[in-house]
């Protein structure tokens, strides 16, 4: 069985399943023990750096939506709309 | 250090939505109790979405600063006042047609599997509730067949957040390994309806399934 094969069932099977938690193990290329693990690998839509959203605009207790942070949250779900408007 | 949208779904297993858990939240004390931290959660409905701000308060006041005065290092010890607190904060926002969304989280934050742990306990109490105030508004006999029918629909309430791992992204992240030995998962995850068993590789009895791979 190749890698690729290997790697097109994991992924499959994970879809299929909806299998959230779990982990890979393999061997690197240094033929070291490695393992990926869903939960630690999570798919990351956007990264920020913390003192960039860290402020009070951001944090605004009175009017969560007015964050500038939130909005672009939101707006990350209209531009992956096959993502997150697909019925489970 | 780095602050990560990640994707998750929220599946349930009553009657009981995601939104109608959020409303239910909604009306709750904004400090919740959750393991050692105290939570503050402020949430918000608004044009088909839940929007959701959490913050965990740290139990120390103080933080340490490495300081550098022209290439001499000192270590600097600062507090917050007695009316502050130190906080993490998270970020949630999610359609409620589909119960899935993104979640801010960063090292030292409400981490979303945990968040997850939380909501499935509200979603456990809220789901009594509404187990009983849809047997109420039945109008039918409390002990009786009809009201025995609802309450198995509200049986074993369980919410879970899962992590959304888009298949290209995992497929990369697979195809760095030099070859594969075995793919672990607990079996109480599977959510596979039976018509979709015999397409996936079958899972072992036990959760372990030995693969074998050489290098490409």
């Amino acid at each position: 069985m190749t890698k690729r094969s290997l790697i097109e069932g994991i992924v499959k099977t994970i879809g299929l399943a909806g299998i959230s938690r779990g982990q890979v193990h393999g061997k690197n290329a240094a033929g070291w023990d490695e393992y990926v693990d869903l939960v630690e690998n999570p798919d990351v839509f956007e990264a920020f750096e913390f003192d960039d959203i860290a402020d009070e605009q951001n944090l605004n207790l009175a009017n969560i939506r007015s964050s500038t942070l939130v909005q672009r949250m939101r707006a990350l779900l209209d531009e992956h709309a096959h993502i997150f408007d697909a019925p489970q | 250090m780095k602050a990560r949208l990640i994707g998750f779904e929220a599946t349930t297993s009553t009657p009981l939505t995601f939104q109608a858990l959020w409303s239910h939240l909604r009306t709750q004390n904004h400090e919740a109790k959750y393991g050692q931290a105290k939570r503050l959660i402020y949430l918000d409905e608004h044009d088909g979405h839940a929007y959701g701000l959490l913050l965990t308060t740290k139990s120390h006041k103080k933080a340490c600063e490495l300081v550098n005065s022209d290439g001499t290092l000192t270590i600097s010890v600062t507090s917050v006042a007695d009316n502050s607190e130190r906080i993490d904060f998270n970020f949630i926002v999610a359609r409620m047609a589909t119960q899935k969304g993104l979640y801010l989280q960063y090292r030292g934050s409400w981490n979303i599997n945990s968040f997850g742990n939380f909501l499935h306990s509200r979603y456990s109490d809220a789901s009594r509730a509404a187990r009983e105030q849809a047997v109420e508004s039945s109008n039918a006999p409390k002990s009786g067949k009809k009201a025995k029918q609802i309450r198995e629909k509200y049986k074993k309430p369980e919410l879970e957040l899962k992590v959304i791992v888009r298949e290209q992204k995992l497929a990369e992240l697979l195809n760095r390994l030099n070859s594969i030995q075995s793919f672990d998962f607990p079996l109480s995850t599977l959510t596979m309806k039976s018509k979709n068993l015999s397409r996936c590789a079958t899972p072992s009895p036990l959760n372990t399934i030995a693969l074998s791979s050489g290098p490409m």
